[in-house]
């Protein structure tokens, strides 16, 4: 019993590591539209920025805000050159732009830090073991774990608030819903759509520096394998859906989880996208999503 | 016709000129060297590449092999089996010898290639079981196979230790683990341990699952044969979690990264080699040890950047010893010639010691266990 609910927190840790990304690519995949692959390097510089940061001030503090605000310029500077030009043309063309500034990306960093070599952050307050017992079972769980899953359920609620409550998340939904009306009603779509991505990319800087301190190590190819797992659940958790990012995330970690733990790590992939395909066959739109009109 | 000479003068000396570049460039002695420099294997390569690196210019420096200066053709490989194919094929129509594959995975696709198109080829590590033997006479790895020398290793961790209950942790995505993997299985299972195998793969991030499976199953004794990333994952979620086993991190999972999970991680961790640098009194080996740390951020090398240094001064040997010219017209016998003299080659002074090609095409070397105490690896002992 102790091992099965361990596993449960290990599903949950997994889950809320993948929520972290997920919430950020929603934003950008489900509410602007745009077929984004540049969020997984650009979490991996938001990553080695923040190493850098905790190496050189010792501060998890400082590692967190320079690996966001650093994801969030990044991002600015991928939304004007790799989607603003081609919001107009083919998703495929966005496709194609992401991933080139994506390679641009890995491939700096692969040249310029440790030749590519991965990098472990130094040890620190998030390898720390917390440990509870409920009803004499012992349950364990890190700090830097810990901190995953809060920040996780803080953010969803947060975005949830700006997406439905602010002016921003107005301007999103218009500018995601038609950027020509939007613009006819005096909304700076090129603003909101930097601002958009700026987000996302600051999101995805802050999971890579919370990923760097739960992880054996990173390197520059990192966020490739979890981007399209990430990509996975914000389509089953339903496009634009914040709850249905989180939901998905923290029910894909749940089935890797028990996959690893009971048949063997090598089946985790092959459950985890099995029980994507289910929930899309069943319901196509999505967990949290809505269906989507298309009138002619 | 003043203007006339000045153009047939120019003309010329730019034919001069390109000549001269030409003959110099006939003199040099070019070898392909096949490395995964981007894609999951580019952390071993910043090894393999820089051992090499080291050994040429060390050898150029002196004078080059036989009065020519050495030139590495460096071929990416980007760790893809598929790419591998074309570059090896390429590789032996343009060079006198091919380095590489270093890595088991593209050996096993390069080697029938090379044997077949009788191009010698020459891996510094690639250590899968059978790889050589299977691709005579024209291909040879400069490691030990896994199967020699990971039971020798592991039955002298089963003795000394006597385990009761072992896990097996395995990388099926990575051939030399999952050479290795099966082999301490048996090892282990040949010596009355209870053993059990789990697999992890290169592109986990999150080692909860798989250790909480571990500690569920307590037992005495782990081997880790995975790739480097793994293996740390593994070793620390087992150190966090107080696991009281003892831990055994095969060749294939020991690179600079796992050292650099510091003192207390590693402390009571086993691993073998065929050779561990850093705890050689040999100066020669401490005057590489030295110039490879101030070309790569202060880190030491493991044994992958001793591979690629001996065998880069091995060839240095060989062509010296068969005079090889590399001349167009000769180079089917120099190839036999230099292939025969490296299949007989005997007690070669490599810095890891007396080295010896064996007929299966690989080197002969005895397997080093070390153990970790404060930081530092200490040679351990079969009683």
């Amino acid at each position: 019993m102790s091992v099965f609910l361990q596993q449960v927190v290990n599903g949950l840790v997994i889950g809320a590591s993948y929520a972290l990304v997920a919430v950020g690519f929603t934003l950008i995949f489900g509410v602007l539209r745009v077929v984004y692959l540049a969020h997984g390097a650009v979490l991996v510089a938001g990553a080695y920025l923040g190493l850098f940061a905790l190496s050189w001030l010792g501060s998890i503090t400082a590692a967190l805000a320079v690996g966001t605000i650093g994801a969030a310029l990044l991002g600015l500077v991928v939304e004007f050159v790799a989607l603003r030009p081609v919001r107009q043309q083919n998703h495929l063309i966005a496709l194609v732009t992401t991933v080139s500034f994506a390679t641009i990306i890995q491939e700096t960093l692969r040249l310029t830090v440790q030749s590519g070599q991965p990098i472990s952050y130094p040890d620190n307050i998030g390898a720390r073991l917390l440990q509870a017992e409920i009803a004499g079972i012992k349950l364990h769980v890190t700090v830097g774990q810990l901190a995953v899953m809060v920040v996780a359920l803080v953010l969803v609620v947060a975005l949830t608030f700006i997406i439905q409550r602010t002016w921003l998340g107005r301007s999103i939904r218009a500018v995601a819903d038609s950027p020509l009306v939007a613009s006819m009603l005096g909304i700076r779509v090129n603003a909101i759509s930097g601002q958009t991505v700026a987000l996302a990319s600051a999101l995805a800087g802050a999971a890579g520096v919370l990923l760097g301190l739960t992880i054996p190590a990173i390197d520059p190819y990192v966020g490739e394998h979890l981007q399209f797992k990430v990509l996975a659940v914000v389509l089953f958790g339903g496009l634009g859906s914040i709850p249905g990012a989180v939901l998905g995330g923290v029910l894909l970690g749940f089935v890797e989880a028990m996959a690893a733990g009971y048949l063997a790590t090598s089946y985790r992939d092959l459950f985890a996208f099995m029980t994507m395909v289910v929930i899309l066959f069943f319901r196509p739109s999505g967990l949290f999503g809505r269906r989507l009109v298309e009138r002619v | 016709m003043g203007r006339m000479n000045v153009r047939a003068i120019a003309i010329a000396a730019t034919v001069l000129a390109l000549s001269q570049g030409a003959r110099a460039q006939a003199q040099d002695l070019q070898l392909a060297t096949l490395l995964p420099i981007t894609g999951p294997y580019a952390s071993y390569a910043v090894e393999f590449r820089l051992g090499f690196e080291i050994a040429r210019d060390e050898i150029n420096a002196k004078g080059g092999v036989a009065g020519r200066q050495l030139k590495l053709d460096i071929i990416d490989t980007q760790s893809n089996n598929g790419q591998v194919v074309s570059l090896v094929r390429k590789a032996c129509g343009e060079a006198f010898a091919v380095l590489g594959p270093s890595m088991s995975n593209e050996a096993q696709v390069a080697f029938p290639v090379a044997n077949g198109m009788k191009c010698p080829s020459i891996s510094s590590s690639a250590a899968a079981s059978g790889l050589t033997d299977r691709n005579r006479p024209w291909t040879f790895t400069y490691a030990s196979p896994a199967q020699i020398i990971t039971p020798q290793a592991v039955e002298l961790l089963a003795d000394k230790l006597k385990p009761k209950r072992a896990v097996v942790v395995i990388d099926r995505g990575d051939a030399a683990a999952n050479d290795q993997g099966p082999l301490a299985e048996k090892s282990l299972k040949a010596k009355g341990v209870e053993t059990e195998t789990l697999t992890v793969s290169g592109s986990d991030l999150d080692f909860g699952p798989v250790v909480t499976r571990i500690n569920g199953l307590n037992p005495d004794f782990v081997v880790l044969s995975t790739t480097d990333k793994g293996a740390v994952g593994v070793l620390k979620e087992l150190k966090r979690t107080q696991s009281k086993a003892a831990i055994l991190i095969t060749q294939s999972a020991f690179t600079p990264l796992v050292t650099a999970a510091g003192p207390e991680n590693l402390e009571g961790v086993y691993r073998y080699t065929e050779f561990d640098p850093t705890a050689s009194d040999d100066a020669r080996v401490k005057a590489f040890i030295e110039t490879f740390k101030s070309r790569n951020n202060g880190r030491a090398p493991t044994q992958l950047a001793t591979q690629t240094y001996d065998l880069l001064f091995l060839v240095k040997y060989l062509v010296e010893q068969v005079k090889a010219t590399g001349a167009a017209d000769k180079l089917a016998d120099e190839r036999d010639a230099f292939t025969k003299k490296l299949q007989s080659l005997k007690d070669w002074q490599s810095i890891s010691g007396p080295m010896s090609i064996v007929p299966g095409g690989y080197a002969n070397k005895p397997v080093t266990v070390l153990v970790f105490h404060g930081g530092k690896p200490e040679r351990v002992s079969a009683n």
